[in-house]
């Protein structure tokens, strides 16, 4: 599966969030949710659990928090582009 | 659910006018689970939910009279047109306007803030002009402006803020000077919930030979509105925020204002004739009444009537009900948020000045970061700029999180909001 097709499988939707940070917003498709978690959460480096509603990560150097309802925050990013460089090698 | 508060409004003779617990019967989407809790819906400045007498209008309209309107002689046509105009009529009962003629529909606040801008203000304004507006703006009340300034060389200016959001009219009146030909303002901040006083600004606005247009988008679905007690000039707001579909908006604009302008948008339906006189000649184009002149093309007909819906809704339980519901959800929210320490909310303490509205950010977590927290308790509100960028800067802060309610929410729903944000704070 290409990189592009991985992208197309799991995720719903990338956002910028407005505001002054450069944060990113990832939904996963509810379809595959799990699947998705599961292989992102075997390669990031977790921090800390929240609550038991999401974890506290790092990948490559890279801040984000996963949470169980299929939203990812990756934070102060250089763009969407850098958000799917990163999703592909989580998901791939 | 326990029905102890907030208390039944009652008539005078004692009959019950409003229950949001009764009313909360009324809204499918309720019921609704979301992460495995119980949907609670405060989002509502973005959108409303729909209840089911707005869902079954507009269902009935496709089932049983769905044509297009004016011109067509048949049956259908005939229904689907005395529909779309007895629309126009509820919503200039539900505003105070004179009639149809004064009520615009179009897609939504934006499209009747830039019908205004492009109608009117592109036709008379030049680089001598001035356009008073406030910080408080949602950007569709200032980018038209901007975008305008840009064509015909006049000034944008911005009135001030005080400390607590409310708009400061000092700064407002001292902005005012002989050239300002429009103030645009908001009725209710989509941000800090604060209500100005259109009332005391259109009064200005005239003594100065200006015009007033108000952004009614937050104020028109939770507070009772007379455009002619208020002498604004032109009115404008979405269905989509007070119970009706999303796709229908209103401009509502004084009769003698609405003749003098020209069209926004061209097209069938808002001409009477058009007559091309010879190859090389214009055509003469004769423009159609009111409100039809600026309704070109097939308007949204069902979205129409789905607003009209909504507003027999809201007249059934009371504007003036609504409005005394979301002040005591917002006073008992704004006491309860007060035990918080890692929580800073913005805007006035007062409820009685505001609509219910409250922006609020956590201590060391971004506010997208809140929301999706919330989110995974089956709680919905919103986060970042809400559209109001200018607003956010000058309060200091890079955005937030915000809750607003609406004729639906109550206690415990506040209740549970806290006991989460509570939980959100041991972990920010």
């Amino acid at each position: 599966m290409s990189h592009d097709e991985i992208l197309k499988k799991y995720v719903a939707n990338i956002e910028e969030a407005c505001g002054e940070e450069k944060d990113i917003i990832i939904m996963l498709k509810h379809e595959g949710r799990d699947e998705a978690l599961k292989k992102i959460l075997g390669k990031v480096k977790v921090v800390r659990s929240l609550a038991n509603i999401a974890y506290d990560a790092d990948f490559e150097g890279k801040q984000m928090r996963i949470y169980r309802t299929g939203k990812i925050l990756m934070k102060k990013l250089k763009d969407k582009r850098e958000a799917e460089d990163i999703l592909k090698k989580l998901l791939s | 659910m326990q029905r102890c508060w907030p208390r039944r409004w009652k008539d005078l003779k004692g009959k019950i006018m409003f229950d949001p617990y009764e009313v909360r019967k009324d809204f499918p989407i309720l019921e609704r689970e979301i992460n495995g809790y119980k949907l609670i819906y405060f989002d509502n400045a973005a959108t409303s939910q729909k209840p089911k007498q707005v869902i079954n209008a507009m269902k009935e309209f496709y089932e049983k009279y769905n044509a297009n309107i004016h011109r067509g002689i048949h049956t259908l046509s005939q229904e689907a047109s005395e529909l779309y105009e007895d629309a126009h009529e509820e919503v200039a009962k539900f505003i105070g306007a004179d009639g149809m003629e004064e009520v615009i529909f179009v897609k939504n606040t934006t499209e009747a803030i830039n019908l205004v801008a492009y109608s009117w203000a592109l036709n008379k304004l030049n680089e001598k002009d001035e356009v008073l507006t406030t910080l408080l703006e949602h950007h569709s009340n200032i980018v038209p402006w901007e975008i305008l300034s840009r064509l015909r060389g006049f000034k944008v200016k911005y009135a001030d803020i005080n400390a607590d959001g409310t708009l400061n009219y000092e700064s407002l009146e001292q902005l005012m000077t002989e050239k300002t030909r429009i103030i645009c303002v908001s009725h209710v901040s989509n941000v800090t919930g604060v209500i100005n006083d259109v009332g005391r600004i259109a009064k200005l606005a005239h003594e100065q030979d200006a015009i007033i247009i108000v952004d009614g988008a937050q104020s028109v679905p939770h507070l009772p509105i007379d455009v002619k007690k208020f002498d604004v000039d032109f009115l404008t707001f979405s269905g989509h925020k007070m119970l009706g579909p999303t796709g229908i908006g209103v401009l509502y604009g004084k009769k003698e204002l609405l003749e003098e302008m020209e069209p926004f948008l061209g097209g069938g339906s808002m001409i009477k004739s058009v007559r091309c006189q010879s190859p090389n000649g214009n055509c003469r184009i004769e423009w159609n009444d009111l409100p039809w002149k600026f309704e070109a093309g097939t308007p949204n007909i069902c979205g129409g009537i789905g607003l009209a819906e909504a507003v027999k809704y809201l007249r059934r339980i009371g504007i003036e009900n609504v409005h005394r519901h979301e002040r005591q959800l917002t006073g008992y929210t704004l006491k309860r948020l007060e035990e918080l320490e890692k929580v800073e909310f913005y805007g006035p303490r007062d409820a009685s000045v505001k609509c219910g509205i409250i922006p609020f950010n956590v201590n060391g977590m971004n506010p997208h970061d809140v929301a999706l927290m919330f989110d995974s308790f089956g709680i919905m509100i919103r986060s970042g700029y809400h559209c109001a960028e200018p607003l956010h800067r000058k309060l200091g802060i890079k955005g937030s999180a915000r809750a607003s309610f609406y004729i639906y929410n109550t206690k415990e729903e506040i209740d549970r909001f806290i006991e989460v944000l509570k939980r959100i704070e041991d972990v920010a």
